[in-house]
């Protein structure tokens, strides 16, 4: 079994892997097969977030993106603009569910503007 | 034999003559006669009625004994009675104390269940009031709450019906200028 690495660690290794110009698909292949090996793939997810936070540092924010429809090429800059990163990536997801509005979460930054959560706003009047 | 004695008497008779002969008292004989006397009463006196007063003197003794003993108990009789009425008023009185008390206790112990019984039944009515006033309360958040989600199901549907695609950039545009 391969020796234990810490979360920040195994990031720091993969962004600089991926900023040298290895290919994505080999460096997520390998990370992929040392989760297995050392039996923790549960830590995936946290994985990737300490991978975003990496990034993020380096000035390459990787955004989620969440809207009830499409985001126009407008919205996005305005996105962009308002990470203030050199880089931006966007994880765009469509959720008719939200109704209206957009719900951006990114390292260290998340902004929940949805009309579903103003309306459940309305349900912290409950007794 | 006999003739010789009355004719010795009838001698005799003549030669005493004097009072004792004219009365008929042969002193001779009397004096016999009283010797007889004394000897039986000295024989009665030291043989008989020793005897005889002995008895006596014991049923006397028994009898001043039972006068004793009659008196003795009469007495007894008088101070038991005494003591007995004594008792008896005594016990007449420890009756009307323990009726008095028990009748007191048995007022006391009505009093007391009575306001056991009124501080009970204000208990169950505080406490059916309270129980009362908090289903009450409870059933107004129900309602209100029951109101909240349906005002929130009746806005998303009608948000929902009503957003357009105008409508949803311009929310979010505004919401990316107010983030800034």
């Amino acid at each position: 079994m391969a020796e234990r690495i810490s979360r920040r660690k195994l990031a720091d290794y993969i962004v600089d892997r991926v900023e040298r110009g290895d290919g994505i698909g080999t460096v997520v292949e390998e990370l992929a097969a040392y989760l297995i090996d050392t039996r923790r793939t549960r830590e995936a997810m946290l994985i990737v977030r300490s991978i975003e936070d990496e990034l993020a540092a380096r000035g390459t924010v990787v955004a989620h993106v969440q809207s009830a429809r499409p985001l126009n090429n407008e919205m996005k800059e305005a996105i962009q603009r308002l990470l203030n990163a050199s880089t931006v990536h966007l994880n765009e997801e469509v959720d008719p569910a939200l109704i209206g509005g957009i719900r951006i979460e990114a390292p260290g930054k998340r902004l929940d503007a949805t009309v579903k959560r103003k309306i459940l706003a309305l349900g912290q009047v409950k007794m | 034999m006999d003739s010789s004695i009355l004719t010795h008497f009838a001698t005799t008779e003549t030669a005493n003559s004097g009072i004792m002969g004219a009365l008929g008292i042969d002193w001779k004989l009397l004096v016999m006669q009283l010797v007889a006397f004394l000897l039986l009463v000295w024989a009665l006196n030291k043989w008989v009625f020793p005897i005889f007063f002995k008895i006596v003197d014991k049923r006397q003794a028994l009898i001043d004994e039972s006068n004793r003993a009659a008196v003795e108990a009469s007495k007894h009789a008088e101070t038991a009675q005494a003591e007995t009425e004594k008792l008896l008023k005594q016990a007449r009185s420890e009756a009307k104390d323990i009726v008095a008390t028990a009748r007191e206790e048995a007022a006391g112990v009505v009093s007391d269940a009575e306001e056991k019984s009124k501080q009970q039944a204000e208990y169950i009515v505080n406490d059916a009031r309270d129980q009362l006033t908090k289903e009450v309360e409870a059933a107004k958040k129900a309602l209100h709450n029951e109101m909240v989600d349906l005002v929130m199901t009746a806005t998303g549907k009608v948000l929902g019906d009503t957003v357009d695609a105008k409508i949803d950039t311009s929310v979010v545009t505004h919401a990316l200028k107010e983030a800034k």
